[in-house]
């Protein structure tokens, strides 16, 4: 019992000692305005920031401003990596789009539409690339039509030829000759 | 695709610009890393002239 009591004093003690910094600060609100006592707490907190930097010893003060500088570093050089990647994409693109064949259409011919022929055409391709296109297949057809949207559908309903034949980089290929069939 | 040969009235349609002769087909091929591509064509005669012309629609569909 006595040592709770010793306990209960000392807490008793102790409350008014913490509680004396309140005490003075609310001391120093009652005798200004409220202007004041905001001023008062930046003056408090700036000061306790100063206060801490100046306690603070010289070999922590230059490892926190190293750690500032290598976070700013650090930021920077992920901003530029980023940019480097997005160059180093652009330019894979582009030169996959040089380093690839392109063939395309140098010419078509139409034969005789007229009756009793069958319409007939040939069509002559080309691989305008700098690379060989190991296989190529070509299809064609013909449409007698007043309106280009017909063409449209025929053309996204095409399937692919179906003989493959390699086509070489700046070489014409032999015309494939197409006769109409049902 | 198109019929066998063209009707009387077919040719009679072409031969008057009515209706246009299409000639259209696709090219379907790979490079060396086996990536497919297509290029599709499109020339059409319209009866006036014997020489075929490049569709110039068809780029808004590539």
């Amino acid at each position: 019992m006595n040592e709770h009591s010793r306990g209960d004093d000392q807490r008793g003690r102790q409350k008014p000692s913490s509680a004396s910094p309140r005490s003075q600060t609310h001391n120093q609100g009652n005798s200004g305005d409220s202007g004041n006592k905001e001023n008062g707490r930046k003056e408090k907190r700036g000061g306790t920031f100063r206060r801490r930097w100046r306690a603070t010893s010289l070999p922590n003060k230059l490892m926190i401003v190293a750690t500032i500088v290598i976070a700013g570093a650090t930021a920077i050089n992920v901003v530029v990596s980023v940019k480097q990647w997005s160059v180093a994409n652009e330019s894979l693109e582009l030169l996959r789009t040089q380093q690839r064949p392109w063939v395309g259409v140098v010419s078509v011919n139409l034969g005789n539409v007229l009756p009793p022929s069958k319409p007939s055409w040939n069509v002559t391709f080309k691989n305008f690339g700098p690379m060989p296109a190991p296989s190529t297949r070509i299809h064609s057809g013909y449409l007698l039509t007043r309106s280009f949207e017909s063409v449209k559908e025929l053309l996204k309903t095409m399937t692919p030829g179906t003989i493959s034949t390699p086509t070489l980089p700046g070489q014409e290929h032999p015309q494939f000759e197409w006769v109409s069939k049902n | 695709m198109g019929k066998q040969e063209l009707s009387p009235r077919q040719v009679d349609l072409f031969n008057s610009g009515e209706e246009i002769l299409y000639i259209l087909g696709r090219i379907d091929y790979a490079d060396a890393s086996n990536q497919a591509h297509v290029t599709y064509f499109c020339l059409f005669n319209n009866g006036r002239k014997g020489t075929l012309d490049f569709c110039p629609e068809l780029n808004s569909m590539n």
